[in-house]
């Protein structure tokens, strides 16, 4: 089993990672875990170190296309951004892979209209799975223009939704929640609460590092 | 529609929202404080300066290409008044929309509305003169008008990048919104105060290419000692052209 953060920049300290890694290691002792980073300080030495430049400003969320590299991983890795909190094992997110294209979170928590007349997007690149080539096409329009995509996006979400939906497919629903906005439509929408469902996305949450740190001291 | 009175403008922005808004309602209710928005009063003077400033300009225009148009609830009625009924197509990616606005104009035989994404598709923008209204969602404009040198084009940006999301290339002055641009024609530069923002236009192309004799001219300029046209023969101009 594999898996894979990113970190680049001063956003998110090593215990950020650490953390995740502690959490894998708790689901499967033989877990390998990867962080790409322009700085390896304070991350856990059992970590596997990938170095990255930091080259995308103010919005480093980008980096997150070097994961897209054919070659980089050779079997199915599982990617975390650092303010996922992962409840249970995360391995159930494989259960529909597809090692054609890129698995992503569809944001189950809203409705369609919702998500595609308001937000205008259905894609959340919190949780991710990538394998040795199965991004192809996002790389290679990233290495064509990378300028024109960066300055039209602002972030890897919309980007996807709107040129690369038919190179991606959703993890099942359920699997994953939003802790503002809930877990699946309309069921499951109570905001700001903590589901026992194995990752938890925590975008767009005020205290979230407040959050984050209360969760971090369970064993 | 009669639009010699500005103020039969604004009568006509509003039937046409009125018109439109039975149809969010009943099909796209989500898209309801989208659809509101698009007639802010910001909105009314950001593009009345735009066809007031582009008929100073470039008065005569019998066709225009939007991109990145949303419903073009302000933006026609405002063209109209100026330049009278010509062809106005109006680009915009998001599907929503474009039906929205579909609907809108279905009784305007000379507005054709498009799904397409100015920023990837290959288009072929008719028309002299192409609009963009929406500089600071998308990419530089040299990316755009490089590949049309012969139209003229009226952009505009602003400095708010507060807006999260969507405010992804702004401009904070005249001078960054050229740059972007890539034009080099200038007709029309300003800025202006809209709603606590700076709010920037520009009208302008690229240089027309050099003729030949010309060119040759340039050169010859340029490698004399007097800084005068040096007596050449005919031919050393017919060669370097």
């Amino acid at each position: 089993m594999q898996a894979v953060s990113v970190k680049v920049g001063d956003r998110y300290g090593p215990e950020f990672v650490n953390q995740i890694y502690r959490r894998l290691l708790s689901f499967n002792k033989d877990i390998v875990y990867y962080c790409m980073t322009d700085d390896r300080k304070g991350l856990n030495k059992n970590i596997e170190v990938i170095p990255v430049a930091d080259e995308f400003g103010d919005r480093k969320w980008w980096t997150k296309i070097e994961l897209f590299k054919p070659g980089v991983f050779d079997e199915p890795t599982l990617y975390f951004d650092l303010d996922c909190f992962l409840h249970q094992s995360p391995w159930e997110l494989l259960q529909n892979y597809n090692k054609d294209k890129l698995g992503v979170l569809k944001t189950y928590w809203f409705s369609d209209d919702v998500a595609t007349k308001i937000h205008q997007c259905t894609v959340n690149t919190s949780v991710m799975m990538i394998n040795e080539n199965n991004c192809e096409p996002l790389w290679k329009e990233c290495e064509d223009n990378m300028e024109k995509i960066y300055k039209s996006f602002y972030g890897l979400d919309p980007w996807i939704y709107r040129r690369h939906l038919n190179d991606t497919y959703f993890f099942q629903p359920g699997l994953t929640y939003s802790f503002k906005h809930g877990c699946v439509f309309p069921n499951d929408t109570e905001s700001n609460k903590l589901r026992m469902v194995p990752v938890c996305v925590f975008d767009d949450v005020q205290n979230r590092d407040e959050i984050l740190n209360e969760l971090w001291q369970y064993k | 529609m009669n639009y010699g009175n500005i103020n039969k403008v604004n009568n006509e922005i509003q039937k046409l929202w009125a018109k439109g808004l039975g149809y969010v309602a009943s099909e796209h209710v989500y898209k309801f404080k989208d659809y509101s928005e698009s007639v802010f009063d910001t909105q009314i003077e950001s593009k009345y300066w735009l066809a007031h400033n582009l008929h100073s300009h470039v008065p005569d225009i019998k066709h225009i290409s939007v991109l990145a148009s949303w419903y073009g609830l302000v933006l026609v009625p405002m063209l109209y008044h100026y330049f009278g009924e010509i062809n106005i197509d109006l680009y915009d990616v998001d599907e929503y929309t474009t039906d929205i606005a579909d609907y809108i104009w279905n009784e305007y035989p000379k507005v054709n509305v498009y799904t397409k994404d100015v920023v990837f598709d290959d288009i072929d923008y008719k028309g002299s003169v192409l609009i963009n209204t929406s500089c600071e969602h998308m990419m530089d404009m040299k990316l755009i008008t490089n590949d049309h040198k012969d139209k003229i084009f009226v952009l505009q940006s602003n400095d708010n990048a507060n807006v999260k999301w969507l405010h992804i290339n702004c401009a904070m002055d005249v001078d960054e919104l050229i740059k972007q641009s890539g034009l080099t024609d200038i007709m029309f530069s300003e800025s202006k105060e809209i709603y606590e923002h700076k709010r920037i236009m520009i009208i302008g192309k690229h240089d027309a290419p050099v003729s030949p004799p010309e060119r040759a001219w340039k050169y010859l300029m340029t490698h004399s000692d007097s800084g005068r046209r040096p007596q050449t023969e005919s031919s050393e101009v017919a060669n370097y052209a």
